[in-house]
């Protein structure tokens, strides 16, 4: 904590002026070469496309001949289709689910193991092989797991608790998009666990030290140091989460395929069904931009909220 | 990369901010770590069943018979198949397959720090214009779902003639690994008080040397963590691979995950033999990085 | 000169690069000798019987034109090929799955009309009538089927001597089937789409010619008729009805669980009465019953019963699962002709490979006596019986555009909920197919035969 958000930030930025009145000559040059390299593939893979996607998005382009222009009617039709609408709530109940469920997991995780030396390298890499695995993979194994008839409701019967033997996770409407949503949870939580068990051990030692000898507890060193202490972690991941969530598809794609009934329909899902069942390259094009729009207001609500809040990251 | 800062970097600067980095550890070690009570032992071990009950499920998959799977998903094979595996490495060639992959990942890696190094360089230590601005660029960059983007990227890989080469398909990996990757080693960039780089400066050393002898090995484990992420995620890509490369002999394994047929049902058995013949790979890389891995986090700490 | 610097820049990408990633960068699409082919198949095994003898065997007559077979799987194929061909690359030989995805190529001028080679080789005489006139656009054939099947009634002979059950022929019967193996705790006939949304088809399609038929599908395809017509809704009606007893998958919700694994296994083990289904499946069977799954259960097959009384039993719905074509920026389209006609020009070589792997035979013109006496006597039954028919219906995949296509089998889901009423359903169908049949997307069906 002393050196990440004390320490650091005023030594760094007057310093950094400082060299700039300097140098800047000489480094402005240098500072475009630097970024040459991300710019140049960058521009390539998905700046060009992404233009020829936002010029498609006007067409009604099927995604093997030519495009005809159309005006703004596939952004008509996107504001106005219940199949995007409905996905758009569906990927913010998935943003909200990763806000919570893996980032929770994850921090108590991360700090009850934060706290064991013995065994820590053992826990760490298991709770980090399920991200190694291939979606493929984990979700034919949670599938099975989820069997309505020969799954884990049938083996708590077993054991004397009925109380998903009828459940049926990934085929009713009610429960398929929580159910995908843990399914991934399951491969993601151990990912951000690392990640947070790192930024843990960056957090002065003398901070809980202090706090132990003022006799607080565990909670009240993890909600008092620990927290404060990973923040930039914690903002950062948080930040990606959210703009990952809305560009969720994999999971959903293999397990339900939207379904059942659309009840887990992403934007992701459904412009696939759009540009490769539908062939309708033009309209999915919108969706993209949709993307787009909604993670650059992300990100610029997050650097509001920083400027406001005075945060560095 | 390594053999530079083993020449160039001076043992002192080197040592300057990590001791500086990790001011308590040798104390938090020895003494003030009160451990887990039972609570907490008994929560850890939750996860660990939650994490690695369907592991164990995975595993008995890869032994099974698809109908097998069907009737008893969650059972411990009542004949245990090995031959899976044998069956799977060999029909879809997963040796190749394996060491295609372990070029495009490692090259993907390799690429990606570079790419991601330089501009996050540029992005804290230079006179870059713009810089929130940068920031925005690149998560926005990341939110563009790479699927709409085929047949355009296709038809310039095909005009470059990058298409169907592994170089072709890295390239791209670069790209959409690349902002990820830049803003992660910003964050350790930023940690990282500038002064240790001035000193050099001022002795007339050039931005790209100081950048490759003095600020490198200073967030090295941060190269660690942006290139574990980059390589295991173009490890396990498979759309992309398919898409941009033709000849069998040239594509990755993960191809191998989605080459086993029953008519038209995937046969699980052995995807998931495949699977876990893909995953020991990269669990050893894990197991063998992981303490640097984590150091990385440790080392920048991701911070401002 | 384009082709210079393309090279040239060719080379300079090579100079920058690391040379041993980049060993085999140049010439993916057709150089001047070689035809090349992607496929997909359903096994190792079969992928090796079929580059003996149909690969190999024609590399080795030919003199001059040599084809290079890339194998693709069955789950990326056709996505592979459209991003391929839309960016004007892909095979010489490009793999549609049925017509009207060839129609798509063919209407944005991606695949060559195949007319004079036709002409040349005498495929209207090679393939069945229906077929070929499923194959053309706009009077011109654009595409080869080279794979046909049709949708069936899969049974356990044992369940039904146990039950004492005959096999249903008429909606009747269905019902006391169907109501008795309810009443038995069975799923009496087998559903689901679990891992693959587009199941859904198998059982819309089969439902939508035993129950409506296909004379007046015919006039719908053909734009004189309507899904919203009352045949339409009663048949979904009747079919909604039938889901809500538990008849289809067992249950709703079980419905979008079951994959075709569970259902065969379901067939084998006694679970599942009766499953309807692509006759793709006649290569898998064997894997669920007898000594390779342990048990000694077996499979037959039969018709589709008639499931209302307007529709006679015994209706074959026509699916083609495979269609090639020559790509337009093929350089060697003569010799791809040649490689096509050699898949169809041979009943007996076809029917042989048919006999080693189970696979769909191509639609040709065949004479009993070509069957090879190896053919498992089920399968040969299918493909005797068909050309005799004259009960011949349209499978939805095959003959139905895609968006249209799309909506039969992603909608249908709220039927099965509850969530949208058969007539809704049926409308928003008709709306959809009213749009593609107006923009030129319906393939032209052959006319039904019956009355």
């Amino acid at each position: 904590m002393s050196r990440t958000a004390t320490a650091v930030p005023p030594q760094g930025t007057p310093l950094r002026r400082h060299g700039r009145t300097k140098i800047r000559y000489r480094t402005r040059g240098l500072a475009w070469a630097f970024m040459a390299p991300l710019l140049i593939v960058n521009l390539l893979v998905i700046g060009g496309p992404g233009l020829a996607s936002f010029f498609y998005s006007f067409t009604d382009w099927d995604g093997l001949g030519s495009a005809n222009f159309v005006g703004i009617a596939n952004y008509v039709e996107l504001f106005t289709s219940p199949a995007v609408l409905s996905a758009i709530q569906h990927n913010l109940i998935w943003t909200g689910f990763f806000l919570v469920v893996p980032m929770s997991m994850a921090l108590l995780g991360a700090f009850l193991l934060s706290r064991v030396r013995r065994g820590q390298i053992l826990f760490r890499v298991l709770f980090f092989i399920p991200y190694v695995l291939a979606t493929i993979v984990s979700s034919i194994i949670w599938r099975q797991i989820l069997s309505p008839t020969a799954g884990i409701g049938q083996a708590l019967q077993g054991i004397g608790i009925d109380w998903f033997a009828d459940t049926n996770f990934l085929g009713d409407p009610a429960l398929a998009l929580g159910s995908v949503a843990f399914i991934n949870n399951w491969q993601w939580w151990g990912f951000l666990l690392v990640l947070f068990l790192a930024a843990m051990q960056g957090v002065d030692p003398a901070l809980y030290e202090a706090a132990r000898l003022d006799g607080a507890n565990a909670f009240r060193e993890f909600w008092h140091i620990t927290l404060p202490g990973i923040r930039p972690t914690l903002m950062f991941l948080m930040l990606m989460t959210v703009i990952w969530s809305f560009l969720v598809f994999d999971y959903v794609f293999i397990l339900t395929q939207g379904g059942p009934a659309g009840s887990t329909d992403v934007i992701g899902t459904v412009l696939y069904r759009t540009a490769f069942s539908e062939n309708r390259a033009g309209y999915a094009s919108s969706m993209a931009m949709l993307l787009t729009v909604i993670s650059a207001a992300i990100v610029l609500g997050y650097q509001l909220l920083r400027k406001k809040l005075k945060w560095e990251v | 990369m390594s053999r530079v800062s083993e020449v160039s970097a001076p043992a002192t600067t080197r040592s300057q901010p990590r001791s500086g980095a990790r001011p308590g550890r040798g104390r938090r070690t020895t003494g003030t770590n009160t451990g887990t009570g039972p609570l907490g032992w008994f929560l850890l071990v939750v996860l660990a069943v939650y994490a690695g009950g369907p592991l164990v499920v995975f595993l008995f998959n890869s032994l099974k018979s698809p109908a097998e799977i069907s009737n008893s998903p969650l059972g411990a094979p009542t004949e245990w198949r090995w031959e899976n595996f044998i069956t799977a490495f060999q029909d879809a060639n997963m040796g190749q397959g394996i060491l295609n992959s372990l070029i495009i990942s490692v090259s993907t890696a390799v690429g990606v720090c570079v790419i991601a190094g330089l501009a996050a360089y540029a992005m804290t230590r230079l006179d870059l214009p713009g810089k929130n601005n940068w920031m925005l660029y690149l998560l926005v960059s990341t939110s563009l779902p790479i699927q709409m983007f085929l047949v355009p990227l296709l038809t310039w890989w095909s005009t470059l003639g990058l298409y169907n080469s592994q170089f072709g398909l890295i390239v791209i990996y670069w790209a959409i690994y690349s902002p990820f990757a830049t803003l992660l080693l910003r964050s350790f960039l930023i940690a990282i008080p500038p002064q240790y780089e001035e000193a050099a400066r001022i002795d007339g050393a050039g931005e790209f040397r100081l950048f490759t002898s003095i600020v490198v090995p200073m967030v090295w484990p941060g190269f660690i963590t942006a290139a574990l992420v980059a390589g295991l995620q173009a490890y396990n890509e498979f759309l992309l691979a398919v898409t941009f490369i033709q000849d069998a002999d040239r594509l990755p394994a993960s191809l191998a995950l989605y080459s086993f047929q029953q008519n038209l049902t995937p046969n699980w058995a052995l995807v998931s033999a495949a699977g876990l013949i893909m995953a020991l790979p990269a669990i050893v890389i894990f197991v063998l990085l992981q303490r640097k891995f984590i150091e990385g986090y440790t080392q920048g700490g991701m911070a401002n | 000169m384009s082709k210079i610097s393309r090279r040239v820049l060719r080379s300079a990408v090579v100079a920058v690069a690391a040379s041993s990633l980049l060993a085999g960068c140049a010439g993916a699409a057709s150089s001047a000798e070689t035809v090349t082919y992607w496929a997909a198949f359903n096994s190792k095994d079969t992928q090796k019987t079929f580059q003996a003898e149909f690969i190999d065997a024609f590399n080795e007559s030919s003199d001059d034109a040599q084809v290079k077979l890339d194998v693709k799987q069955w789950s990326n194929i056709g996505s592979l090929t459209d991003t391929a061909v839309a960016a004007g690359r892909g095979a010489d030989v490009v793999f549609s799955p049925g017509p009207s995805s060839a129609l798509g190529f063919a209407s944005s001028d991606r695949i060559d009309s195949l007319d004079s080679f036709a002409k040349e080789y005498e495929w209207e005489k090679v393939l069945e009538p229906w077929a070929y006139q499923a194959s053309l656009v706009d009077g011109e054939l654009y595409s080869i089927p080279t794979g046909y099947g049709s949708i069936v009634m899969f049974y356990n002979p044992a369940v039904f001597a146990e039950h004492g059950w005959t096999v249903p022929t008429t909606a009747a019967e269905f019902e006391k089937v169907a109501t008795e193996a309810a009443a038995a705790g069975m799923i009496p006939v087998g559903a689901g789409n679990s891992g693959y949304q587009a199941q859904s088809e198998w059982y819309l399609s089969a439902v939508l010619n035993a129950a409506v038929g296909p004379q007046k599908l015919y006039e719908v395809l053909t734009g004189t008729a309507k899904f919203t017509d009352p045949e339409f809704v009663d048949a979904m009606t009747t079919l909604k009805s039938q889901i809500d007893k538990g008849w289809w998958g067992g249950s709703a919700n079980s419905y979008f669980t079951n994959t075709d694994t569970d259902m065969f296994t379901g067939l084998a083990n006694g679970k599942v009465a009766l499953y309807m289904t692509g006759t793709w499946s006649f290569s898998s069977a064997g894997s669920y019953f007898g000594e390779a799954a342990g048990n000694d259960a077996d499979w037959n097959w039969a018709p589709l019963p008639a499931l209302s009384d307007n529709v006679e039993p015994g209706v074959y719905p026509l699916a083609i699962g495979t269609s090639l074509s020559i790509n337009t920026v093929s350089k060697n389209k003569p010799a791809a002709a040649k490689f096509l006609d050699s898949l169809i020009n041979d009943p007996a070589k076809i029917y042989n490979y048919m006999a080693e792997t189970n696979e769909n035979p191509a639609p040709v013109v065949v004479e009993e006596s070509d069957f090879p006496a190896s053919l498992d006597e089920r399968i040969a039954r299918l493909y005797k019986d068909i050309p005799k028919s004259s009960n011949l219906g349209y499978a939805s995949w095959t003959f139905f555009p895609a968006a249209t296509d799309t909506y039969l089998y992603t909608e249908f889901d709220k039927i099965i909920t509850g969530d949208m009423s058969p007539s809704d359903y049926l409308a928003g169908l008709q709306k959809t197919f009213d749009g593609e049949l107006a923009a030129g997307k319906v393939i032209v069906p052959f006319a039904p035969t019956a009355g």
